[in-house]
């Protein structure tokens, strides 16, 4: 039954976005395995219990606490091979989850994707970002690192 | 590269001292010899953007970045061990090893299959040890773990 309903809803899914028509991307992607991301719910969080946010954390900027070493090593990597920066790693990491949804592994509320990013150093780079599905339904980045 | 851009290193821990210094950089790869006293223990492989992190004992040294570790002895190749999650640390307990990732912590026997894992959410930090429960910062909680007496598997401790 589960199977019916899932494929009925991808088929919904699937004229809804043919009919949005192109240009723009769709708000609502399918899976292979039919689970659904709505583009719209896709946060990157700021600073939480913390004076920096994610991008902070992977451009390598957290120079204080229990995560700055961890950081230093992302930043070597998210910036200083990539050339990515505040403005650009953000909306990478969005595309980067909506370009590969279609193959992501999805544990319980954790939607984990592996797909190329091409920073503007024109480094191009197989990278994993883990998210998760939080109670108020927006799907928020946890992580990413590359694969 | 110039020859003093390169990294170089010496860890000195009891009697134990290890040097670890960067012989080439081609690429997104940049290799380290390893000598633990005046044994030459090995070539290794990281990340280019990535500088080593040492855990040892008095025999064996392990060298991790990333996703990957190295074990290495003297007398024996270097063992490379790759994991799917970057590591925040590699402890080294009497028999066994607990490899900190950034969203799990493993543990792992003496040939570093994993035995039990604790998975989180929330990035995790490195840690560090109180007695016999390692304390894990994470972003909204603190994760506290032991090793079960048997060795068998990770507890959570409140």
């Amino acid at each position: 039954m589960n199977r019916i309903i899932t494929s009925l809803l991808t088929l919904f899914l699937a004229g809804f976005l043919a009919a949005e028509g192109t240009g723009t991307t769709a708000r609502f992607i399918v899976s292979d395995s039919g689970q659904v991301l709505d583009t719209s719910a896709i946060t990157i969080p700021g600073p939480v219990n913390s004076a920096f946010g994610k991008i902070d954390y992977l451009l390598g900027n957290v120079t204080t606490g229990d995560s700055a070493a961890l950081s230093a090593g992302k930043g070597g990597f998210f910036s200083g091979v990539m050339g990515y920066d505040q403005t650009t790693l953000g909306p990478a990491l969005q595309n980067q989850l909506i370009d590969n949804f279609g193959s992501a592994t999805i544990n319980g509320n954790r939607i984990s994707v592996v797909g190329p990013m091409t920073g503007p150093s024109g480094t191009t780079a197989n990278v994993l970002s883990a998210w998760q599905v939080t109670p108020s339904g927006s799907v928020s980045f946890i992580t990413a690192f590359p694969k | 590269m110039k020859e003093s851009d390169k990294y170089s290193s010496t860890v000195i821990a009891g009697s134990s001292i290890i040097s670890i210094y960067e012989t080439s950089s081609f690429g997104l790869q940049r290799t380290f010899r390893v000598k633990l006293e005046s044994a030459e223990l090995g070539e290794i492989a990281l990340d280019s953007w990535r500088s080593p992190s040492l855990s040892f004992t008095e025999h064996v040294v392990y060298v991790w970045g990333g996703l990957r570790v190295f074990r290495l002895r003297a007398n024996h190749a270097p063992e490379r061990f790759d994991f799917d999650e970057e590591i925040s640390a590699l402890y080294l307990l009497h028999n066994l090893i607990v490899l900190v990732c950034e969203l799990s912590v493993r543990l792992l026997d003496n040939d570093l299959k994993e035995l039990d894992r604790y998975t989180s959410n929330e990035v995790l930090n490195a840690g560090a040890w109180e007695k016999d429960i390692l304390q894990i910062a994470a972003e909204s909680q603190k994760v506290r773990l032991a090793v079960a007496s048997d060795g068998s598997k990770l507890l959570k401790t409140d």
